[in-house]
């Protein structure tokens, strides 16, 4: 078998270094159509957002866009999304946390339940917006003040007589439509923690509230972060229910940007306030990332 | 004897990890070849690149003479049986047995004889239209068999086929396969970790160990002759004994089996017996030697933890060099009789 | 694949239950549990009970009454009427255009998405991570930022206003969720199904869609159906990609915010919901939660 010998050389870099790897060039093939996919219909626009933020129909190189934008009220607009965002973040994860943990229990009626946690999802968030406009309407009344008047509250509230309580409202809103893909995400992270750490935990001492503590929280983390990514940037992005509920007041970005974009030559400064949200976001991804990988 | 399969100078890394370094290694056609090793040695690697499942980084794999190196599985005429079976879940086992031949488009007409005919020898025809994750374990092997033997391959590829299956049904398994095998003269290249297998199926075995071959040869050479004291240790029930010894000027170490020791009052080595196991008709006895030594010893009479035991060696194999050096075997002392192995 | 714990319901189920509870007893701790469940469950579905009177409760005991009664006095089905009548209510063609547009969705879903997944759980696992991520950021992307750029392509393109352009914006939202959820059905395949096919005799392109596609058949089902949610509660880009047709959305939105009576848009709307609340009934076990996550944990 001598003389076969030589053709077992390594064979050249660039050939080799193919023959290798030839199992993966199927798969690198089959992942391709996705990346040019998201790269056209998604990376290529949000450039393209940047790019026309520094241009005017004139202009090829400016700033205007952001300064007429900062006149306009661009800081109130980050503020109340900001102020948006934080409440609705922190309404549906302490909600979340609440479902899962009932639903993390055995209990009669569980399944039902389960189910009517889940039930705002399938929900069209425009007929959600709708209900919830009846429900906080800004001209007072409506089916809070029924609910309110049951309990024996009599006062009338018009909910879009202040920021925060138009913020409230779609909130609230938001909140409902939204909380269970949190719980879906906390749940099956509770699921993931072993159920011999608790009986260790009760072993050792802890009770109910140090095994959250100690061994939920710590269990969790993980998905609360991918929780937390998900939902926070959809509540950035959050468009169609305060379009619906409240309109222009107070002005969120999104809404800016529909505004500015339908009132005629704004799609420059449409654009800017696109790219301001779209800064916001990556900021807030990063910084999401890298707490919740810390450690 | 014609070649049915050869690997020549195969290399494969995986990052850093070199899990076959310039192997070569020929088979013959109808031969019964087992690879043996502890798992994570690449045992399983060696044999996708055979059914070219894995790519080797360099070198050349043949099949009756023809390069099959980059050629997918499916154009090498192979037939391969996985650890865990891969029955498709979603057909019932007459569809699994027929999935081979209609991959090769042979007509309906002829598929149905053929699988017929491989069920009936393998006696698993009642259970043709069952799901096969209604069948027991044993089945799904006989299963997995049907189908690698069903398309008549030119070459059989197992990666520990047995090992899933309950020690009882295993046994009786293990006898079938050396027979189907004897039956239909095909070769097969059977990879295991546990080497009663590569006693009772193999012509020859083969021992991978750091990525390459150790030693290859009939079983029983690989337990009478090791090539290296690693083999020594790791075929047979035990690991070898070893004392230091030089032979023909050279100082190394004398290796034997627990058997190829007599235990006797006017034995010449002498040794503590720290642990007595009683196994059948003989007492397995675990000792330490004055210099601290390991040995185990095998007496047909029982002897108490502490007492000392006394023995001569009457056949040895000789290890050069430290203990922990290069442990080439130079030269070994063959007895006319063999000595009965194991109880 | 079904094989992971049907999320919210049985997650509970597939584990030993917690050290902690004892045998059901009515003690004060259990009443104040059940309390609290019952308060959430009628805070959850109080919404839907606000649509459903909407729907069908004459419109001076709801919209144009200033604290509306809770219990209706009547019902009617006058709104729904309306909402039906071909020659003047517009929800009929928006209904249909959304049905082309969702089904689209799910289709190219699938279409990119086994691809993509199956490529992914092949790959070595820092490349599949630098995808998945990348998929995962572009769900977080702001829709109406890219809606806005994306017009002048799409006008060139001749998609403005077509549900196979709409559909195309609307499945950035779609497709990452659908590759997560397939990357986890092909990685819970054993891996020598596809290796077994191949020796086997098929070809790799026939191993995978002829073996292992099937195998997951109810994760693309899954896939299809949420994708299909997904497009269907769509409004941003269908209200800025929109031309002469809106889709259902986008024509509840412009009726409930502008001209004519917004209940005629709730009424038609919370029909056209049933179905769709079914299907997330039935879709629920397999809203798995680990499917977000694989982005991030790689
Ligand atoms: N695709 C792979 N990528 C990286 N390492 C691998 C891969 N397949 C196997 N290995 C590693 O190579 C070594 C040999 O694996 P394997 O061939 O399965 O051994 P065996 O079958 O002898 O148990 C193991 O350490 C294993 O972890
Ligand atoms: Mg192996």
């Amino acid at each position: 078998m001598a003389d076969h010998r030589d053709e077992g050389r390594p064979p050249a870099p660039v050939a080799g270094y193919l023959r290798r790897h030839r199992e993966q060039l199927l798969p690198v093939l089959f992942v391709l159509p996705a990346l040019a996919y998201v790269g056209y219909f998604a990376f290529y626009p949000a450039i393209d957002a940047v790019v026309l933020s520094f241009q005017t129909p004139i202009l090829s190189f400016t700033f205007y866009n952001y300064q007429a934008n900062v006149n306009l009220g661009l800081y109130t607009w980050i503020a109340n999304t900001f102020w948006l965002t934080l409440g609705a973040l922190a309404l549906q994860f302490g909600l979340a946390l609440g479902i899962a943990s009932i639903v993390n229990r055995n209990f009669r009626g569980k399944r039902i339940f389960a189910t009517i946690a889940i039930l705002p999802i399938g929900i069209s968030t425009v007929v959600a917006g709708y209900a919830f406009s009846t429900i906080f309407p800004g001209s007072g009344g409506g089916y809070a003040a029924s609910v309110l008047s049951v309990v024996g509250y009599h006062e009338t509230i018009y909910w879009l007589q202040t920021p925060a309580k138009a913020l409230l409202a779609v909130i609230i809103a938001d909140s409902w439509k939204n909380t269970a893909l949190v719980v879906i995400i906390l749940v099956a992270g509770y699921a993931s923690i072993p159920s011999t750490l608790y009986q260790a935990a009760a072993i050792d001492g802890a009770g109910p509230l140090r095994q959250f503590r100690y061994v939920t929280l710590p269990g969790i983390r993980g998905f609360i972060v991918i929780a937390l990514l998900i939902r926070g940037a959809q509540e950035f992005n959050i468009f169609q229910l305060a379009l619906e509920m409240i309109g222009q007041y107070p002005q969120l970005l999104t809404v800016q940007i529909y505004v500015l974009y339908t009132s005629g030559e704004g799609i420059y400064l449409a654009s800017a306030v696109a790219s301001v949200l779209l800064g916001i976001v990556s900021v807030f991804i990063l910084v999401v990332l890298l707490l919740g990988t810390r450690q | 004897m014609t070649v049915k399969l050869q690997l020549d100078r195969v290399s494969k890394k995986f990052g850093s990890l070199m899990v076959a370094d310039d192997v070569s290694l020929d088979v013959d056609a109808g031969e019964f070849f087992v690879l043996l090793g502890p798992s994570g040695e690449g045992k399983s690697t060696l044999l996708r690149m055979i059914a070219g499942i894995e790519t080797p980084d360099s070198g050349t794999i043949r099949i009756d003479g023809q390069d099959v190196t980059d050629l997918p599985p499916n154009k090498r005429n192979i037939a391969m049986v996985f650890q865990n079976y891969a029955l498709y879940p979603n057909m019932n086992v007459y569809r699994n047995i027929a999935f081979p031949l209609k991959m090769q488009y042979f007509p309906p007409d002829e598929i149905e004889p053929k699988v017929r005919d491989v069920a009936k020898t393998l006696g698993i025809s009642e259970i043709l239209d069952r799901r096969v994750n209604q069948i027991s374990g044993g089945q799904q092997q006989r299963v997995a068999l049907a189908r690698a033997i069903v398309r008549n391959p030119t070459l059989f590829l197992l990666d520990e086929p047995l090992s899933n299956l309950d020690a009882r049904v295993r046994f009786a398994a293990r006898a079938e396969l050396k027979k189907i095998q004897r039956d239909l003269g095909q070769t097969f290249f059977f990879v295991t970790h546990d080497q009663k297998e590569a006693e009772v199926l193999s012509d020859r075995t083969g021992v991978l160990h750091h990525g390459v071959f150790e030693q290859i040869g009939p079983f029983d050479q690989l337990y009478d002759t090791p090539a290296t004291r690693w083999i020594g240790d790791f075929v047979g029930d035990v690991p070898m004994n070893y004392v230091p010894w030089t032979e023909s000027g050279t100082s190394g170490s004398m290796g034997f089996r627990p058997e190829w020791a007599t235990v006797s009052p006017d034995g010449a080595q002498s040794a503590t017996v720290q642990v007595a196991e009683r196994v059948g008709d003989f007492t397995y006895l675990l000792c330490t030697t004055a210099n601290g030594l390991r040995v185990y010893l095998r007496s047909l009479r029982s002897m108490s933890v502490g007492s000392e035991v006394r023995f001569n060696v009457d056949r040895h194999v000789f290890f050069g060099g430290p203990k922990d050096g290069e442990d080439e075997r130079v030269s070994s002392e063959r007895p006319e009789r063999l000595p009965p192995r194991r109880a | 694949m079904s094989a992971g714990p049907p999320l919210a319901v049985a997650a509970g189920e597939e584990r030993p239950p917690a050290p902690r509870r004892g045998r059901k007893r009515w003690t004060l701790a259990n009443v104040g549990f059940y309390a609290v469940v019952v308060a959430l469950s009628a805070a959850l579905l109080f919404p839907i009970y606000v649509i459903f009177l909407l729907a069908f409760v004459p419109d001076h005991y709801t919209i144009f009454s200033f604290v509306p009664p809770l219990i209706p006095p009547a019902l009617t089905l006058t709104n729904l009427e309306t909402g039906l009548a071909l020659s003047t209510a517009p929800f009929l063609p928006s209904m249909y255009f959304s049905l082309e547009i969702a089904f689209l969705v799910g289709v190219i879903a699938l279409a990119i998405g086994i691809p993509t997944a199956y490529g992914l759980s092949r790959l070595s696992r820092g490349i599949a991570y630098a995808v998945t991520t990348v998929m995962f950021i572009v769900n977080m992307l702001p829709s109406i930022v890219i809606a806005i750029p994306i017009t002048v392509p799409f006008i060139k393109a001749g998609l403005y206003g077509s549900a196979l352009g709409i559909a195309l914006t609307q499945e950035l939202l779609a497709l990452p969720v659908t590759v997560f959820l397939l990357v986890g059905a092909f990685q819970g395949l054993p891996r020598d199904l596809e290796n077994q096919a191949r020796v086997d005799g098929a070809g790799r392109i026939r191993a995978i869609f002829g073996n292992l596609v099937p195998l997951i058949v109810p994760a693309l089902a899954a896939s299809f159906l949420l994708a299909w949610m997904f497009s269907w509660d769509e409004s941003t880009f269908a209200l800025i990609l929109y031309s002469t047709n809106p889709t259902l959305p986008v024509t509840i939105f412009l009726t409930v915010t502008g001209r004519g009576n917004p209940l005629v848009g709730v009424a038609f709307s919370f029909v056209a919901t049933v179905p769709v609340i079914i299907l997330t009934v039935i879709l629920q076990k397999y809203l798995k939660g680990e499917d977000f996550t694989v982005g991030v944990r790689g």
